[in-house]
This record gives structure tokens, C-alpha cells and sequence, in this order.
């Protein structure tokens, strides 16, 4: 079944008095379970792209499906509801929220959507620390982690909830090649193992080894 | 929610240079408030509740008789007394307010004084502090007339303790007296008022003033909440509205009533209902109007003289007193014969005098079917109209004491009305220090304001993270508002303690003697009195003008797209 349809999608942002067209009409179908990557130059609309999957932006045309649920039709206290049910982020700078420590970073959207006791919530935590190797850090403060672990906490964080999806944009391009290879193998193996559905952005070629679909976009444009 | 205020506070720890700042300011806002409120608290304590209350109480219960307004006089102290604690709510105490203006001599030196009548309770002692001589010679003197002055007046008056203070004065009948004081001990001088005063023991005073143990000068009314007088004023005053003078009298073994003519009972007036044929007759004529039947039966005619006697309320045998006959009429039917009409000045002279017991009620003279008759008798006193402020009450004051009359006036008055100057006073000190204060927070607002503006900007993509994870926008709102509210909380909590701090050392200097402000002080040292309501109300305050200052930076912030997040920089 798919997770994600994407008819003729159109993006334009207003310049000025002009607009930009990010997105010329993109057409996709998106499965459950999926390991995808978009790849693209600067400036091509990737992060557009990802945007409109993850509802945190609405397309100027077309129609977007999330879920078989048509995103035109909700409003912001829905939409912001969908993703933090549905949805899991892995942003390219971590975005952690710098006064709470790692551990309370992943409790932070658990306690958002008030699921169970608070020590459920911090069990529940802990467990997604051990699945990325963070439990040893768990009192750390996001500055004094090194970009590696930071986004190995951000990844805990988009995981804790069991979201159908979860989104990075260029996840890897604040890392390291071997960090990033390292994250990589943790996001794989956390698809193979959950069956998460993974969507990620990236220009590193290096990093398409580990998509298994690989879409390519340029202009605002999908090339097949 | 818990995790929004959570996260609030950590976040309102993490910008910390910024906060000391604008909490130093907020503490300094504060404390400004804390530090005048206290102070016209104080003001107000002092002035209000030690000079104010001594003089006229919240409500005060004054009975003037023939325009002698320097002597007050309450002749039945228990029907009064009576009358206050059956319609006033909330007494602490009553008091007997009794006081005079005297002229003083004392070795060689003259000066006015204003002697006052002193309740000797527990509070006594507290009120003063004594400089020479002692309480035990002022609460149980081996001499007569035992007083208690400030050194200052000592020093006016060239006295010291054991000496002698010649009296000049009025005493409630108006009549001029003399009377010798020994000055049992000289206190500390504490503020001009008080400086003023020569205070001796109540029952002294009202010995040398010929007042007798049932009867007192005004009555004090001390209120738990003073902020009722007004209220309970007006509710006395109901119970107060007088009853129509007369004296049940014997007359030859005849049960008649003596009534006095209203003062507004004009000639035309008592002419139509009493047709007397002598053309000099009127109202105000000595001497009683007889009915013709009584005089008849008692065979007395115009010039002729009556004795009456009556049962007296305060002294067993009975009172006596003559009357001539100014003239006989024939009186209306429905009127008995038995009611004798005369002049109210020399009436409420015999009435005063002695108060009758009247246990026969004046109906049995003066039936309800009298109907308009009953106006001409005059009633027992003439209570004045309530008055709500300082000019009402003066007016009223100026206009009855241009015609002194002969009933008594009985007036209701609040500190309200008595010392209204003291109390706007107060609402003008709040209302400055109001002002100033909400000067220095309207600019602390515009601090704080700005302080949110740049937070936000800087943490434009922790927000949109945060709203991309699924944070609500009402949300991101309260977050800041949570913020703003901890840094207030946080800048109030400064002020208060620095505000103590500084009201503390305040109250450690002590100025001379000699200072002008000496009459605002207690003990030569500034007054103040910080109150629990006064911290909650600038608190109350502040929060308004914090979330006031918060609201649009906290909304911008909510309205942030979470497409924010999806920024470059490094976080
Ligand atoms: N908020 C915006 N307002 C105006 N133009 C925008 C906005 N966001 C993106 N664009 C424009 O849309 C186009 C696509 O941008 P997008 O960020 O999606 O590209 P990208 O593939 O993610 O690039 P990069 O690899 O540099 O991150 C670009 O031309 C960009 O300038
Ligand atoms: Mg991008």
C-alpha cells in the first residue's frame, strides 16, 4: 500500500514580485517500508520536496496524499497532529533543543503526545538511546556531543514515536564520511528491523549505495 | 503542559546575561513600588491610625450642645453606646473621645493646649514613652489631676515632673474654669502632634469638665475594616433619627407632658391650630402655653407659676423645676389638655440637665390622630445629614454653626469625612508611586520586548523543529509566555528582597529633632509598613505588563512556519 502520493505537485515561493518555482509538477507513489533517496544538485527542490511529504508546507497545485489522507484538506492544528503522530525528522543541523538533555530530547515528542506515565515515556526513551548507542550520554547536553551523535540522538528522537515515515534532509552533510557511513548503516538497519519507511535527501554519491530507490530530481523536475 | 512550563524554565535559564539584566530592571521597578507603597502605608499608619483615630475614631458620634462644638456632650452614653453596637458591623472597640482647648500656665509661660481625656487601657503604655516621672503617678497618683506631656511642651510651658500647670478653660456649660494639673511625667517627643496634647487620666477630665459618669464627649468607633466606615456611618446614623422631646411630668397630681416647640414651628404656624389672643406671644415666648381645661381644673392663669416634677432617667429622687404660664388657649379636640407647650431653648435646658425617665409614652398625649400637630414638638436632637468627603462635611459644619440652636446636634461622621485630606492623601501617594512605577515597567517592557524579539530570531530554527515535530502553535505561545513569566517572577522575587533590605537600613537612620518631617515620623525615623497585599498587587501588576510586553513576540514566534527547520545553520 502506498504511503505517499505525490499528483503533479507544484511549488512556487513568492520573490519579491515574482515567484520562485521550486516544484514544476512532480508525480510519485511512495510504499510502506520504503528506503528512498532523492538525489539532486543545489537548488533543485529537494528540500521542497520533503517539506510537502512531511506536511510542514502546503503545494501551491496539485494533490498530496499522506496516508491516503489529502493534506489540502487539513489545518494547521491537524496537520502539526499528523506529524507528530505519523511523522519522524532527522533535520541536516540535528535541531536538537539544546536546553534538554539527550534523553529529554527523546522524551520531549513521546510527552507531547501524552503517551503513558512519564516512566513508560523515559523506558521508552532509553530503550531508543540503546538502539543508537547513545544510553552512555543520556545526561549529555546536544553541545557537548560531537555531529555523529547528535544526530544519532536526532534519529532516537524521530524513531521513539513509530512513525510510518520518517524524513532527513541531507542527514549526512554536517558529518564526516565514516560518521556518515555510520549513520547510513544505523538508518538502514532500522528499516530492515522496524520497517520504518525512510525518505532522505543528499548530493553525496557515496551515499546512494545505501537507497534502494533512488529518485533523481533537477529543477524542480524528476528525471527518470 | 507540565512539559511546556518545564521547558520554559529551562529555556528562561539558558539566556542568563540577558535575563540578570532585565530581572535587575524588573527588581528595580519593583522595589520602587515596594519601598513608596510601603512608605505611604506607613504615612498613612502614622498620620491615619495614631493621630487621625485619636482625634476622631472611623466613625465618631458627636453631640453638641447650644454651639459649645469644643465640648462635645453625650448626655445618655448607654443609648448610644447601645445604638453603635446594635447597628455597626465589625467593631474592634468604641472609645470616649473627650478633649478640650485650654489655656495653660506653667512657671511664668502660657500657651494653648489641647487637653485630652486618657482611656488607661493595656494599649496606654504602648502609645508613649516616657522621658521622667512614671505611669504608676499617672494611673494612680497620690495627687489630684495628674498629667502626661511631651517634652517639648514641658519645655514651652518651663515644667518639669511635680510642678504645677494652671487651666483655663470652658467646661461642658459653658462656664469659665480653673483648674490646677501636676505634671506626673514627661514622655518623648514623637511627632508635633502629640506634642500639642497635655493628656490626662478620662475620669480627671471629666471631673474638672462636669460631665457625670453617665455621660461622655463623642463617641470613637474603631473598625476591624476600615475601609466600611462609610457604610457602617450611614447604617448608625438610620438609628439614629430622633424621637420627639418631651417630659412626663407631675403637675399637682396630674400626669402631663412637657414638649417643646420645634424651632420651625413658626407663630402663623401654632396660630392656626391654637388660637391665642395675645398679640405678643409666639413660639419662642418664656413661660408654657396651657390648654384651657387644664388651667381651669388648676385654676391658673398667664403670669402664674408651675412646679413640675418628674422621674429623672440618671438619679433617683425626682427632678423639679418651675414655669410661668405665658398663656391659655383652648386646644384641639383631638389633643389631650394634659400636653403643655413651651419654648425649646429653656426646655432642652431642663432636658439636658437631667434627661427624664418618660416611662409613659408621649402618644398618650399626642395621639397619632393629632396628625399634623405632632410637627410642632420638637425632636430630642436634630442629627445631621450625612456627609462623604471633606467639603460636604465642612459645609455642613460652617452652615449650622452660623446658627447655633438650642436642641442638640447630633452628627455621624467617618475619617472619611474628618480627615479626608489624610486619607486622598494616601490614594494621591499610591496613585504618584502608580505612575512612576508603571513609567519604569511600560520602558521594561519595551526591554523585555525586544529581548523576545531577539530570542526568537535566534532560535528561529529550534522553533520550527520543534513545530515540524509536532509542537502546537498555541503552544510555541505559551512557551514564551511561560519565559516572560518566569523572568517577572524572577525580577519580583529580587525586588521584594531587596526592597526589605533596603526598607530595613532606611528604618535604621535616625534624623534630629529639629527636622521638619519630624510630624510623618515614628521616633525620629522614617515609617514604613510593607504589606502582603501591596507585594501581590505589584505582582499582579507586573505580570500585566509582562505578558502584555510577551503577547506579540509569542505570537510571531507561533506563527513561524516549521519549514524553518529545514535551515542550514548549525544548532
Ligand atoms: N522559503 C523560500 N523562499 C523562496 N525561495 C525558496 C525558498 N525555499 C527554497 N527556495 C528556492 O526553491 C528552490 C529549491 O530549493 P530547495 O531548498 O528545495 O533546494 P535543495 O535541493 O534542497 O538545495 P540544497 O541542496 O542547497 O539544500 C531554490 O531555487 C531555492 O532558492
Ligand atoms: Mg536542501
Amino acid at each position: 500500500m502506498s504511503l505517499i502520493e505525490l499528483k503533479d505537485i507544484s511549488k512556487e515561493y513568492p520573490l519579491g514580485n515574482t515567484s520562485v518555482r521550486a516544484l514544476r509538477g512532480v508525480s510519485m507513489v511512495i510504499e510502506k517500508g520504503a528506503f528512498m533517496s532523492i538525489v539532486g544538485p543545489s537548488g533543485s527542490g529537494k528540500t521542497t520536496l520533503l517539506n510537502l511529504m512531511g506536511c510542514v508546507d502546503q503545494p501551491t497545485a496539485g494533490t498530496l496524499l499522506v496516508d491516503g489522507q489529502d493534506v489540502s484538506k487539513l489545518n494547521d492544528k491537524d496537520l502539526t497532529r499528523l506529524r507528530l503522530y505519523k511523522i519522524g525528522f532527522i533535520f541536516q543541523s540535528f535541531n536538537l533543543i539544546p536546553v534538554l538533555s539527550v534523553l529529554e530530547n527523546v522524551e520531549f515528542p513521546l510527552l507531547l503526545m501524552h503517551s503513558g506515565k512519564p516512566s513508560e515515556i523515559r523506558e521508552r526513551a532509553k530503550t531508543m538511546l540503546r538502539h543508537v548507542q547513545m544510553e552512555s550520554h543520556m545526561q549529555h547536553r546536544p553541545s557537548e556531543l560531537s555531529g555523529g551523535q547528535r544526530q544519532r540522538v536526532a534519529i532516537a528522537r524521530a524513531l521513539v514515536t513509530q512513525p510510518q515515515l520518517v524524513l532527513a534532509d541531507e542527514p549526512t552533510a554536517n558529518l564526516d564520511s565514516e560518521t556518515g557511513n555510520a549513520i547510513l548503516s544505523l538508518m538502514q538497519r532500522l528499516n530492515e528491523e522496524q520497517g520504518t519507511t525512510f525518505i532522505f535527501s543528499t548530493h553525496d554519491p557515496e551515499v546512494l549505495k545505501y537507497a534502494r530507490n533512488i529518485v533523481k530530481i533537477r529543477d524542480g523536475l524528476l528525471i527518470t | 503542559m507540565k512539559t511546556l512550563v518545564f521547558l520554559a524554565f529551562r529555556n528562561f535559564l539558558r539566556q542568563r546575561r540577558r535575563n540578570l539584566l532585565l530581572g535587575s530592571a524588573i527588581a528595580f521597578g519593583i522595589m520602587v513600588l515596594t519601598v513608596s507603597f510601603a512608605f505611604t502605608e506607613g504615612l498613612t499608619d502614622t498620620i491615619l491610625n495614631r493621630i487621625v483615630i485619636y482625634m476622631s475614631g472611623h466613625v465618631q458620634v458627636n453631640v453638641v450642645e447650644q454651639g459649645r462644638f469644643m465640648s462635645p456632650v453625650i448626655r445618655d452614653k448607654a443609648r448610644f453606646l447601645d445604638a453603635i453596637h446594635k447597628n455597626v458591623d465589625g467593631i474592634m472597640r468604641v472609645e470616649e473621645s473627650t478633649g478640650t482647648l485650654a489655656r495653660a500656665v506653667g512657671n511664668g509661660k502660657g500657651d494653648y493646649v489641647y487637653l485630652v481625656g486618657l482611656e488607661i487601657n493595656q494599649k496606654f503604655t504602648e502609645s508613649f514613652v516616657l522621658n521622667t516621672g512614671s505611669y504608676n503617678d499617672f494611673i494612680h497618683p497620690s495627687y489630684p489631676n495628674p498629667v502626661l506631656l511631651s517634652e517639648q511642651k514641658a519645655k514651652g510651658l518651663k515644667v518639669k515632673v511635680g510642678d504645677a500647670i494652671h487651666l483655663r478653660f470652658q467646661n461642658i456649660y459653658g462656664q469659665s474654669n480653673t483648674a490646677t494639673l501636676v505634671v506626673a511625667a514627661i514622655m518623648k517627643s514623637q511627632n508635633v502632634w502629640m506634642d500639642w496634647a497635655i493628656f490626662m487620666p478620662q475620669n480627671d477630665f471629666k471631673a474638672i469638665m462636669g460631665y457625670r459618669p453617665h455621660e461622655t464627649g463623642a463617641l470613637r468607633v474603631l473598625l476591624k475594616k476600615p475601609k466600611l466606615a462609610p457604610a457602617q456611618a450611614d447604617h448608625l446614623w438610620q438609628a439614629l433619627k430622633p424621637q420627639p422631646a418631651y417630659i412626663a411630668a407631675n403637675l399637682v397630681g396630674t400626669s402631663v407632658a412637657v414638649a417643646p416647640f420645634a424651632l420651625e414651628a413658626s407663630t402663623n404656624h401654632v396660630l392656626k391650630h391654637f388660637p391665642v389672643s395675645d398679640a405678643h406671644w409666639s413660639p419662642e415666648s418664656k413661660g408654657c402655653l396651657l390648654s384651657s381645661l387644664l388651667a381651669a381644673r388648676l385654676q391658673k392663669h398667664p403670669g402664674d407659676l408651675l412646679t413640675l416634677s418628674y422621674q429623672a432617667k440618671f438619679q433617683t429622687e425626682p427632678a423639679l423645676f418651675t414655669l410661668p404660664v405665658a398663656a391659655v388657649v383652648d386646644f384641639p379636640p383631638t389633643l389631650s389638655g394634659d400636653l403643655i407647650f413651651m419654648n425649646n431653648e429653656d426646655f432642652f435646658k431642663v432636658y439636658n440637665y437631667q434627661l427624664p425617665a418618660n416611662t409613659a409614652p408621649l402618644k398618650q398625649w399626642l395621639p397619632a390622630s393629632s396628625g399634623e400637630i405632632a410637627r410642632l414638638v420638637a425632636p430630642e436632637w436634630t442629627l445631621l445629614e450625612r456627609t462623604h468627603n471633606y467639603d460636604g462635611f465642612d459645609k455642613k459644619m460652617k452652615s449650622i454653626m452660623k446658627f447655633p440652636q438650642a436642641e442638640p446636634i447630633t452628627d455621624v461622621a467617618t475619617m472619611y469625612e474628618v480627615a479626608s485630606q489624610v486619607v486622598a492623601m494616601e490614594g494621591v501617594l499610591n496613585a504618584a508611586a502608580l505612575i512612576g512605577a508603571s513609567v519604569l515597567l511600560f520602558i521594561i517592557m519595551v526591554g523585555v520586548l525586544n529581548s523576545l524579539r531577539m530570542t526568537i530570531r535566534e532560535r528561529v530554527q529550534e522553533i520550527g523543529a520543534m513545530r515540524a515535530i509536532g509542537i502546537q502553535r498555541s503552544q510555541v505561545k505559551w512557551l514564551f509566555l511561560w519565559e516572560a513569566f518566569f523572568l517577572a517572577i524572577f525580577g519580583w522575587t529580587a525586588g521584594i528582597l531587596v526592597s526589605a533590605v533596603i526598607i530595613k537600613l532606611l528604618m535604621l537612620i535616625q534624623f534630629g529633632v529639629d527636622n521638619p518631617l519630624n510630624m510623618i515620623m515614628v521616633d525620629r525615623r522614617l515609617y514604613f509598613i510593607p504589606t502582603f497585599w501591596h507585594a501581590a498587587q505589584n505582582l499582579i501588576l507586573l505580570l500585566v505588563f509582562m505578558l502584555g510586553a510577551a503577547y506579540l513576540p509569542a505570537r510571531q514566534a507561533a506563527n513561524l512556519s516549521p519549514a524553518s527547520a529545514f535551515g542550514h545553520a548549525k544548532g
